[in-house]
């Protein structure tokens, strides 16, 4: 005989074979109380049905886009091929000189031209201010797809780029506050604490050091926040440093410097 | 004629990541609905489906050829689900099963239409543990056959509709509690 459990479910969705429901069907009309319940998760069955589903908002199809694009990016960035650099590297030996005052003379000569060149075509103010514009904006989406590869080289040199830039926008800062709390490389948590420690006068990057701090286990970790935390910020996040250890399962040096830091000075 | 969805995931594992827009507009209201039905909340559900689909694409060597790409897509949401209720400290199962009712009397219960009716049993649904939530929403609402349910859990087709029956009967309790209490009237504060 089939599991009554399996049988009542199969009867909800009509997937009974004959016989299994010529079964169900005699049972039923013996047994008033298996009756009353099948009936009843019918109904609750039969109301889930009548839930209707929702339409995400147009905004979820933006972020989207922009993280496919942005990942893109990040392929296209990656190193080329040693063969290139090998084919490159051999046209450059042909014709370069070989005794080093003739180097010299060449250097010499073409930093001339080029700067003779450059005072010609300097781009006007307003053009200059919106090449760097463009230019920052396509360092964050490098440095946004290099945070999110597999590689924990490539995932620091997305740190590394975000460090230095002069105005991170938010969501560059965001994706490091993200690094911090779930990257699995501590060198690169550890990249991200210093790139993080430039802009910690924001607001918005000094609640993210805070929240973090309570999710980290690697000592070197919880030590570089806390002190980060401690140079960055007053009485409050003393406070705050202090809560943090008197909870957290803490490394005893990492515990031992922490409060002979915390220790008010005489 | 349209490609599949097999064959747009191949395209995305060869290099052509932009492949995976299409995938996106395919599902990713599907993928939205589950990730909603699991947490209640829209904005947690969009950037759950935001981390599916960077997943995806992070884990695209891991499509295999003869994959079964919404089965593989609701697994990746079920670990973003999974992950985000961890990082919220809150618990994924309820290990005490209700015990089986005694010679109890079968629980009255009306036709669930109107639309007070549907939103005290959507109330229901978000109350139940997450592992009962979980595997009515993929059986009822996900249009799952229960063997791709049970590949998804990693248990037998019985062993699911096993967990879909009990997860019912929970679900009305729950049900008939939250009407009981919508419908009793009110203390007045003398």
């Amino acid at each position: 005989m089939k599991c009554p459990e399996t049988s009542a479910l199969d009867s909800l969705n009509d997937s009974l074979s004959p016989e299994e429901a010529g079964e169900l069907g005699r049972h039923l009309d013996s047994c008033a109380a298996c009756r009353a319940e099948l009936e009843s998760l019918r109904r609750v069955w039969d109301g889930l049905g009548r839930l209707t589903d929702e339409v995400p908002s147009e905004a979820l199809r933006e972020r989207f886009t922009t993280m496919l694009a942005a990942y893109r990016q990040g392929m296209e960035a990656r190193p080329r091929p040693p063969g290139w650099r090998r084919r490159l590297a051999a046209w450059i030996d042909g014709w370069w000189p070989r005794r080093p005052a003739v180097q010299f003379a060449c250097t010499a000569a073409a930093l001339v031209v080029g700067l003779a060149l450059g005072s010609r075509l300097t781009p006007p103010p307003s053009e200059l201010h919106r090449l760097e514009g463009e230019v920052a904006s396509l360092r964050s989406l490098v440095s946004l797809s290099l945070l999110e590869q597999d590689s924990a080289s490539e995932r620091l040199r997305g740190v590394s780029i975000s460090r230095r830039a002069e105005d991170p926008d938010q969501q560059v800062l965001a994706a490091l506050v993200r690094v911090l709390n779930e990257d699995r490389n501590v060198n690169v948590r550890l990249a991200a604490i210093d790139a993080l420690g430039r802009f910690a006068d924001r607001a918005a990057v000094l609640d993210g050091l805070r929240e973090a701090l309570p999710r980290q286990s690697a000592p070197q970790v919880q030590l570089a926040l806390a002190e980060l935390l401690l140079e960055a910020d007053g009485p409050e996040t003393r406070h705050l440093v202090g809560e943090w250890l008197t909870r957290a399962a803490l490394d005893p040096s990492v515990r031992g410097y922490l409060e002979q830091r915390l220790r008010p000075s005489i | 004629m349209n490609p599949t969805d097999q064959e747009l995931m191949n395209q995305v594992k060869d290099g052509a990541v932009e492949q995976l827009g299409i995938l996106f507009e395919r599902h990713h209201p599907r993928l939205f609905n589950f990730c909603l039905r699991l947490t209640g909340d829209r904005q947690v559900s969009e950037d759950l489906v935001q981390e599916v689909f960077y997943r995806i694409l992070k884990y695209r060597h891991t499509f295999r050829a003869d994959s079964d790409f919404p089965v593989w897509t609701y697994q990746m949401a079920r670990n973003a689900c999974a992950d985000h209720f961890h990082q919220q400290g809150k618990v994924a199962t309820d290990d005490a099963e209700p015990a089986e009712p005694v010679d109890q009397e079968p629980l009255p219960l009306e036709e669930i239409e109107s639309a007070e009716a549907l939103e005290l049993l959507g109330e229901a649904l978000r109350a139940l543990p997450l592992d009962k939530r979980e595997v009515l929403v993929l059986s009822r609402f996900r249009d799952l056959k229960y063997e791709q349910i049970a590949e998804l859990l990693g248990c037998t087709v019985g062993a699911v509709k096993v967990r879909v029956h009990r997860a019912l009967r929970q679900l009305r309790d729950v049900y008939l509690r939250l009407a009981a209490e919508a419908a009793a009237p009110s203390e007045v504060t003398p």
